[in-house]
């Protein structure tokens, strides 16, 4: 019982990083049908900016505990938000009307040339998180000590879902995103600025995965210019998982794949644990191709 | 200057001449009518003038002003909304949210207002929904407005294309086939619909192959046929215009129009 509740603790918490960064995936897909490769380097971004912020002697102290910290979030999401919108100026702007392969491949390169960035930028080594700015506290649920952190990180990504879903529902840009991705041509006729939408997409999905970057960074200390790709992955299967294109489908998605991964790799073997959430990912499609939550084919009058 | 004027449209696709030098106005506060045969280049007109399509030649003046190839949400911010021959509603969103959709080029705040909520954008929204609401009552929707669209009858989604493009608060709104598929009863309310319009000032273009509707409502008709404009005039000038029989019909006896 224990075990169990430490391996759900931790598979939502992994499983909200997948779904904050998988929300990034589905959104650009939903308004552009591409695949933003390069959503994991901006992941690594959020990581590296935070590693950078809590040991710089400046801001350190002041970041590192409390308020600070959201403080940190908001710092490290306005930033990431920025690069992600730059990255659609230079590389998916100029070819919006080109054969869909170029800018796959034009995403592929991106992907690329940012990983050498972080790498030029911070080294090709591992980084360590100040061990000040780890917190440490663990707190008694059900008789286990659950750490804080992982709590927080629970907590964190399903406000900010909260935070997207009253966006995209409750907002006049939020229905013009759902406008364009529902109907590209239509929305633009009916007096939507469809280069503002993607704009919009450009900004929350890298926030959304900056923060998850920075959480991750808080939470296993450790850091790698390299990070993207594995987070990207699993984030890119939670969205297909869910149904790419689809909003809750996506968050549906990263906490399965985060809960199938820890409790599999708890129960059943955890050298296996990468191939697990391919399993679930095969077995979801196979039963269901467009994915859980995967849109019907649109109706055509 | 008229309200709407059409100066000289021309527009090819691929070798095929859709359009060739097309000039017609129509003056604010009119319904107004495009018709002709099947492939006769109304919705490439129609496409035109909204901005979906841009032209190889000639110019749309509208309001004193040149729109001629600008993008279509600056059209609509303009003040010219339209409707779709196959209908093209959102369909998993609610039928309010479609006329959301419609008001969105008219709301002035700007993404970060958006993100951060502030009070203006908060207050230009709930305007926003107030106004779609009536503008389903206008169409007789307001009692559908949660559900689907997706979920609605086929009159009823043709009314609700109607209420989007009347969110923009368009100074003209072009409907494109909007009695299509709809019958003898919805086509008659569909009429009255467009007279109501008319009488809040907006002024109507559009496109019909039902020739009852087009000679009940419209004041003006402007009549294409491959492209080029064969007749112009008022519904009784037009029915007894021999070339609009035979435009129609191969034959040259009007009264068979």
């Amino acid at each position: 019982m224990e075990e169990l509740l430490q391996q759900v603790t931790n598979g939502l918490a992994i499983g909200g990083v997948y779904a904050l960064v998988a929300l990034g995936y589905t959104m650009v897909y939903g308004v552009l049908r591409l695949i933003n490769f390069a959503h994991g380097e901006l992941f690594t971004l959020g990581a590296y900016l935070g590693f950078t912020f809590l040991t710089s002697a400046a801001l350190g102290p002041r970041l590192g505990t409390g308020w600070g910290l959201l403080l940190l979030a908001l710092l490290v999401a306005g930033l990431v938000a920025v690069s992600g919108a730059l990255l659609e100026r230079a590389a998916y702007r100029p070819l919006r009307e080109a054969p869909r392969l170029s800018a796959v491949v034009s995403a592929l390169g991106a992907s690329i040339f940012l990983q050498n960035a972080l790498m030029l930028g911070w080294g090709a080594r591992f980084q360590v998180y100040p061990d000040e700015a780890l917190p440490t506290s663990a707190v008694t649920l059900g008789g286990t000590r659950v750490p804080v952190v992982r709590l927080a990180v629970i907590l964190v990504s399903l406000a900010l879902m909260a935070a997207l879903w009253l966006f995209v529902n409750r907002t006049k840009l939020g229905t013009a995103i759902r406008a364009v991705a529902l109907d590209r041509d239509a929305a633009r006729l009916c007096g939507i600025d469809v280069d503002q939408v993607v704009r919009a997409v450009f900004l929350v999905g890298p926030a959304l995965g900056g923060v998850a970057g920075l959480m991750v960074g808080l939470t296993y200390g450790q850091i790698g210019f390299t990070m993207g790709w594995s987070y990207g992955m699993k984030a890119f299967t939670a969205a297909i998982l869910g149904g790419i294109g689809n909003v809750p489908g996506a968050m549906l998605g990263g906490f399965l794949l985060g809960l199938a991964e820890s409790l599999g790799s708890a129960y059943v073997s955890s050298a296996w644990k990468d191939a697990i959430a391919f399993v679930v990912l095969i077995v979801v499609l196979l039963v269901r191709p467009t994915g859980i939550l995967g849109e019907r084919v649109a109706e055509k009058a | 200057m008229s309200f709407l004027s059409v100066r000289d449209l021309a527009k090819r696709f691929g070798g095929v001449k859709a359009v060739a030098g097309v000039s017609f106005d129509v003056e604010e506060g009119a319904i107004a009518g495009l018709i002709g045969p099947n492939g006769a280049g109304k919705t490439t007109v129609f496409n035109l003038i909204t901005g979906n399509t841009r032209p190889d030649q000639g110019r749309v003046l509208f309001n004193d002003a040149d729109v001629t190839g600008l993008r279509p949400h600056r059209i609509v911010a303009r003040g010219i909304a339209r409707t779709f021959q196959s209908i093209r509603l959102f369909g998993g969103m609610s039928v309010l949210s479609n006329v959301l959709v419609g008001a969105d080029a008219r709301l002035k705040s700007g993404l970060l207002a958006s993100f951060l909520g502030t009070p203006g954008q908060r207050r230009e929204e709930r305007r926003a929904r107030e106004e779609a609401l009536a503008a389903l009552e206008l169409v007789g929707l307001a009692d559908r407005a949660a559900l689907p669209a997706g979920s609605l009858a086929h009159g009823e989604r043709r009314r609700l294309e109607i209420a989007r493009a009347l969110a923009s608060h368009p100074r003209l709104v072009v409907l494109d086939e909007p009695a299509g598929g709809l019958n003898e009863a919805e086509t008659a309310s569909l009429a009255a619909l467009v007279r109501r319009i008319r009488e809040r000032g907006v002024t109507v273009l559009l496109i019909e192959h039902d020739m009852g509707l087009v000679m009940d409502v419209c004041e003006r008709l402007v009549v294409l046929e491959n492209g080029t404009k064969i007749a112009e005039g008022t519904p009784d000038e037009i029915r007894s215009d021999p070339r609009v029989g035979e435009a129609y019909l191969g034959v040259e006896d009007p009264a068979c129009a």
